[in-house]
């Protein structure tokens, strides 16, 4: 996870399960393509951890201006990968289908471009909790290498 | 002479949340939510991942929280209640 300091893994009292592999994003959280940012998780440790996947193709819709005859993923769309991840992780851990949302970005740093066609993973692990707020460190990796890194934070608001 | 926990939770605050004041000014009687300093639910959760870092204490719900984020003051008071059951 991004910095050694922030990394006091704990577990988080409250939230648990088994792990789960999900196959399809789109039965636990609203977003619909283009602004799906996970093909499938791999949930770990429910409330706590877990790896998202998504396979980018240069002729994505978000793609075609970023940049034109030269499509490079955009940030953005790493911490939505990042973000949508954790938000299944949190709520498979209720059992319950519902909404990410956002609350803040921090710390990020964009280490390599993404050219696609491309195969990211997102490696989520909760942090921090307060409430109905969950602080979230991520990376997304590509070819082996951490394209980007940082953390978030969302509350995960079952429907 | 000032509490020195007081005065490390004070340089906690603004180093965490990146505050642009000096320490030393902020009143450890006001509250740190709404008025007084104005910090936000974001800011709460930096503070107790901070506190936990720092201290080991940690700060589980809401309800715990509203009594220790009432003031700076009575956050030290939480903590050193905590650091002496240890």
């Amino acid at each position: 996870m991004p910095e050694p300091e922030e990394n006091a893994a704990h577990n988080l009292p409250g939230l648990e399960g088994e792990p789960v592999h999900i196959a399809n994003p789109v039965e636990w959280i609203p977003h619909r393509p283009p602004i799906l940012a996970v093909d499938s998780v791999d949930v770990s440790r429910p409330g706590q951890a877990g790896t998202g996947r998504r396979r980018f193709m240069p002729e994505e819709p978000w793609l075609a201006g970023h940049f034109p005859g030269r499509p490079i993923v955009p940030g953005v769309a790493l911490i939505e990968g990042i973000a949508q991840t954790a938000a299944i992780v949190l709520l498979s851990a209720l059992g319950k289908k519902g909404e990410g949302v956002l609350a803040d970005v921090s710390r990020f740093r964009f280490k390599s471009p993404v050219i696609p066609p491309a195969d990211v993973t997102f490696e989520v692990e909760v942090i921090g909790r307060f409430g109905n707020l969950h602080k979230v460190a991520g990376k997304a990796l590509c070819g082996g290498a951490v394209a980007a890194e940082g953390e978030v934070v969302l509350s995960a608001d079952p429907r | 002479m000032a509490d020195p926990l007081v005065a490390e939770l004070k340089n906690l605050i603004v180093t965490r949340l990146k505050l642009e004041v000096a320490p030393d000014s902020i009143d450890a009687a006001a509250p740190l939510f709404g008025e007084g300093l104005g910090l936000d639910s974001i800011d709460a959760l930096e503070l107790v991942v901070g506190i936990e870092k720092q201290f080991g204490i940690r700060i589980a719900d809401a309800e715990m929280g509203k009594k220790a984020f009432a003031s700076v003051n009575a956050l030290a008071e939480f903590i050193g209640e905590k650091q002496g059951r240890k």
